[in-house]
């Protein structure tokens, strides 16, 4: 999970529909720049009006719900569709 | 050009992973061949095979072209190391539609799973809100657009 606060501005991300080293490549909404998973940065700009800038990762967890639910009693869960 | 069958061109898409990347490259591949499937099966890629991308150079800057025949100017990504021939898929930027805003189901609502259901969930706990997003919806959405209090944050898988 990532920030997608920059500059005071939020931005929406999406899936570009391009891969890289078959990770998805994002892109924002707002000017199109791609952002890609580089290292323990986050997402990192590597092309279009925000290069080189960094959206910081978030801690998140994949494990099962099982596990989830037991350890964290009030989650909640999304809903979908 | 040889005519490699489809369910080869969708079984094997191509690129080297680093050690330190080949988790998420083997959770995202799996999304990018589920991206093909609601596209409507690896027919689609007969048109467009996940191949090089289309390079366009065009008064020196770097473009690679989808298969909207959009164009992405990619020439700064070099800078990281990428080579836009290596970029592949190019499905266009509305065939992965993000989660926007997702709402949450709270316990004793209809519809909150059962504690005992061993599906995959992506956790995260921020501020004082904990919430899971199962791994299926977001492996066909690749991102989910969510606010927990005033944070703006993506849900990305």
């Amino acid at each position: 999970m990532y920030s997608r606060e920059i500059d005071g501005e939020v931005l929406t991300l999406a899936a570009s529909g391009w891969t890289y080293r078959n990770t998805f490549v994002l892109y924002d909404h707002q000017t199109e720049s791609l952002w890609y998973h580089i290292g323990e940065e986050g997402l990192t700009c590597i092309a279009g009006f925000y290069a080189d800038r960094q959206l910081p990762e978030i801690t998140s967890q994949v494990t099962r719900w099982k596990r989830w639910k037991a350890e964290h009693e009030g989650t909640g869960i999304l809903k979908y569709p | 050009m040889p005519n490699t069958p489809r369910a080869s061109i969708c079984a094997t898409p191509t690129g080297l992973a680093t050690a330190g990347e080949m988790k998420k490259s083997i959770r995202h591949i799996l999304a990018s061949l589920w991206a093909a499937l609601i596209l409507g099966g690896c027919a689609d890629f007969g048109l467009s095979p996940p191949g090089p991308a289309a390079v366009v150079k065009d008064d020196g800057t770097t473009f690679i072209v989808d298969r909207t025949g959009k164009r992405w100017d990619v020439g700064h990504s070099s800078q990281y190391g990428f080579k836009a021939s290596k970029y592949q898929f190019g499905l266009g930027p509305n065939a992965i539609r993000p989660i926007m805003l997702p709402t949450m189901l709270t316990p004793g609502q209809p519809g909150y799973p059962h504690d005992d259901d061993n599906f995959r969930v992506m956790g995260v706990v921020l501020g004082d809100l904990i919430r899971a997003y199962p791994i299926g919806p977001m492996s066909r959405h690749e991102v989910a657009n969510e606010q927990f209090g005033q944070a703006h944050v993506a849900v990305a898988y």
